[in-house]
């Protein structure tokens, strides 16, 4: 397999530029041989036609004189006669060889290619006539009988072939300059032709991951390359946004770690700047501590959105009574700071979907928490859900949201967090909705935020569809 | 010294407290944009920590509001942001300095100190007025070529009224400069440090290096 395009094109263009050459000199030889054959044979026939219009023997060899040609042993020209009764007359030139003795059926001449005493190739006619035996004189007003006799004339055909060589070498020197010429050529055009995806390639090669602000430029571009150009230049514009957002989420990442890294080394520094009670060391590793399990609890969260990200999260899908796990997760819920207590009303009923149980319950773990969190004092959370073609819609709402209604749009990127949402105890590192919605998506569902601004109403909307639901 | 402390990741907020204090500033410390602005449009503080993504009112729009009310605060920014832009934006903000988290606590106080000297028109971290050599960087103090032990709260005092030697520096202006908000020491407890700093300063028989100026405050004087 050749894997230049330019190479590929020249051979297929040369290929059949050949075979058409090959063809064209084919037809004009062969036509040529035709027409040098029937001139040769046309000549001969009548030569032999002159010949048997000759009544005697006599008159026949008087004709045969008139054609030097037959007498002499240069001009390898023969004839040889038969009767009916036998060999009448031969030409001296024939020597002791024979010429084919072919038998006209009719008085149609016919003509063959022979080989000649001389051993080279040689073409005959036979034709048939009658010839009248004894003297013509004496034959005179008696009716003689006539004998039925075959007149074979051979000739060398070397002035045929020597033409048709002329013609062979002609034709392949003329083949193989027209060649060499249309590959110049062809060269030369496909070099041009193909140039624009030399541009394209020289001009892709320069684009680096640094900068994928480039486009190419279609212009002056042939119309065959412009779908290309087009293509590529959204192929770099989505690679652009994904490379933005994944530097963006890069940075988010190191931002939201250096904070509680800052902490722990100003604890560590502060706390070592001078000797201190064993009481004071003890509260340092205590906040060190503190601070570590916060970072991990980020870092565990972060690779868990990588990993349902890359779908390398084995989901194990069985039936769930979403009810007790909604209820398991409240149960299970770390008590809030202070003694805000939140009123939870399970209205699920007993609905069921399929899903992957563990990440049902990090999901609604996730919402509740958020939900008490972000709630006001005295507030209510409230999980409600309906069966409806095949999909199972699970809303987890709680009062005390004091965000616009626009915001409803970012609430699931990561590390987002509504102003007030940032805490004093930096205990969420606004990873839990972006977790909800990855979580929800690998299992083929959909996710919605939907914030009523009047009511202070937060309400996460998800959708999970093909699921086996049993009617509420 | 007095800072404003404006932080609101606790453990951050509470270890770099501890580590100010015991260098010897006063400190307000607030974990809110809002209640952070209040506190420095209302009070004379030498250097104001401010980080960027507060609850309330984000730091950069905090700068920018104590500077159009015309606050001409020292301001070190002290942020997880990194990235060229923001530092371009916050140092023409109005911010006097940039601090990148995670950081040595050494370099912030140095930072604070460089600052604090830059509020007093002073650029040499070594004090000389009169018998007395104040190094502000190591907390030190010679009077006569002799080692001076004070505690936090009398060297704060002194390098206050050596910041401003030659003024006279009223007994409100010492108690603002180092004494927190949440302090509930009376103007009295200035006089009280005056009074042990004397002590520890003033050779027999001399003038005080520390003078009263009746119904003013004190001075701190080169000429004796």
């Amino acid at each position: 397999m050749i894997r230049s395009l330019r190479s590929r094109l020249l051979v297929g263009v040369l290929a059949a530029v050949t075979c058409l050459l090959a063809l064209f000199g084919a037809g004009v030889y062969e036509s040529f041989r035709r027409a040098l054959t029937a001139e040769f044979d046309q000549s001969l026939v009548s030569t032999a036609r002159t010949l048997a219009a000759q009544r005697t023997k006599t008159q026949l060899e008087m004709a045969l004189e008139s054609l030097p040609q037959f007498g002499s042993e240069e001009d390898l020209a023969y004839f040889q006669a038969w009767a009916a009764n036998g060999d009448i007359m031969r030409s001296s030139s024939l020597g002791i060889g024979d010429l084919p003795r072919i038998v006209p059926s009719g008085d149609t001449p016919v003509l063959q290619d022979i080989t000649l005493p001389s051993g080279l190739p040689g073409r005959a006619v036979a034709v048939s006539f009658s010839l009248q035996t004894g003297n013509a004189r004496a034959a005179a007003g008696k009716k003689k009988p006539a004998v039925r006799a075959v007149l074979v004339l051979a000739q060398d055909t070397a002035e045929v072939r020597e033409r048709l060589g002329v013609l062979a070498m002609l034709l392949w020197a003329g083949g193989a300059a027209t060649l060499a010429a249309a590959s110049a050529v062809m060269l030369v055009v496909v070099r041009r032709g193909l140039a624009p995806l030399n541009t394209i390639a020289h001009e892709i090669s320069a684009i680096t991951s640094d900068d994928l602000t480039y486009r190419i430029s279609a212009a002056g571009m042939p119309a065959e390359m412009t779908p290309v150009a087009q293509k590529l230049n959204d192929l770099l514009a989505r690679l652009e946004e994904a490379f933005k957002r994944e530097r963006g989420f890069t940075s988010d990442v190191a931002h939201e770690l250096r904070t509680p890294l800052a902490g722990m080394l100003a604890t560590i520094e502060v706390t070592l700047s001078r000797s201190r009670t064993g009481k004071d060391y003890v509260q340092a590793m205590q906040d060190c501590m503190t601070i570590a399990a916060q970072m991990q609890a980020m870092v565990e969260s972060l690779l868990m959105l990588a990993r349902l990200s890359s779908g390398s999260v084995a989901l194990q899908r069985q039936q769930i009574d979403l009810a007790a796990v909604a209820d398991n997760c409240w149960k299970l819920l770390p008590a809030p700071a202070g003694a805000v207590t939140t009123a939870f009303e399970n209205r699920l009923g007993d609905l069921r979907c399929t899903a992957d149980a563990d990440c049902m319950s990090m999901v609604l773990t996730n919402l509740f928490d958020n939900a008490v969190t972000y709630n006001r004092p005295g507030g209510r959370v409230w999980v409600d859900g309906l069966a409806e073609d095949g999909r199972v819609h699970v809303t987890v709402s709680n009062t005390g949201c004091t965000l616009p209604a626009e915001a409803a749009e970012q609430v699931f990127a990561p590390f987002w967090r509504g102003d007030q949402s940032r805490t004093m105890t930096g205990t969420h590192a606004g990873l839990g909705l972006s977790l909800v919605q990855r979580s929800i998506e690998a299992q083929g569902g959909s996710v919605k935020a939907i914030i009523n601004e009047d009511d202070g109403i937060f309400t996460i909307r998800m959708t999970l569809p093909g699921v086996e639901a049993v009617s509420r | 010294m007095k800072l404003l402390l404006i932080e609101d990741y606790l453990p951050l907020q509470k270890s770099l407290a501890r580590g100010l204090r015991e260098a010897g500033y006063a400190l307000d410390v607030t974990g809110d944009g809002k209640e952070g602005l209040w506190l420095a449009c209302g009070n004379e503080y030498d250097v104001i920590i401010l980080d960027l993504m507060l609850p309330g009112l984000d730091g950069l729009s905090l700068l920018t509001r104590l500077r159009s009310a015309g606050k001409k605060t020292h301001v070190l920014i002290l942020t997880a942001k990194d990235a060229l832009a923001d530092r371009v934006r916050g140092l023409d903000s109005g911010a006097d300095d940039y601090l990148v988290k995670p950081f040595a606590f050494d370099e912030l106080l140095a930072r604070v100190r460089s600052l604090v000297r830059r509020g007093y028109q002073e650029k040499n971290p070594l004090l000389k007025i009169g018998p007395l050599r104040i190094d502000t960087s190591a907390h030190s103090v010679h009077c006569r070529g002799q080692s001076v032990p004070l505690t936090a709260r009398e060297y704060t005092l002194l390098e206050y009224l050596a910041m401003r030697a030659g003024q006279i520096v009223s007994r409100s202006e010492i108690w603002e400069h180092l004494y927190e908000f949440n302090d509930d020491a009376t103007s009295n407890v200035v006089d009280v440090y005056v009074g042990y700093l004397r002590r520890k300063l003033d050779a027999p028989d001399t003038a005080s290096l520390i003078r009263t100026v009746r119904g003013a405050g004190y001075i701190l004087e080169a000429t004796q």
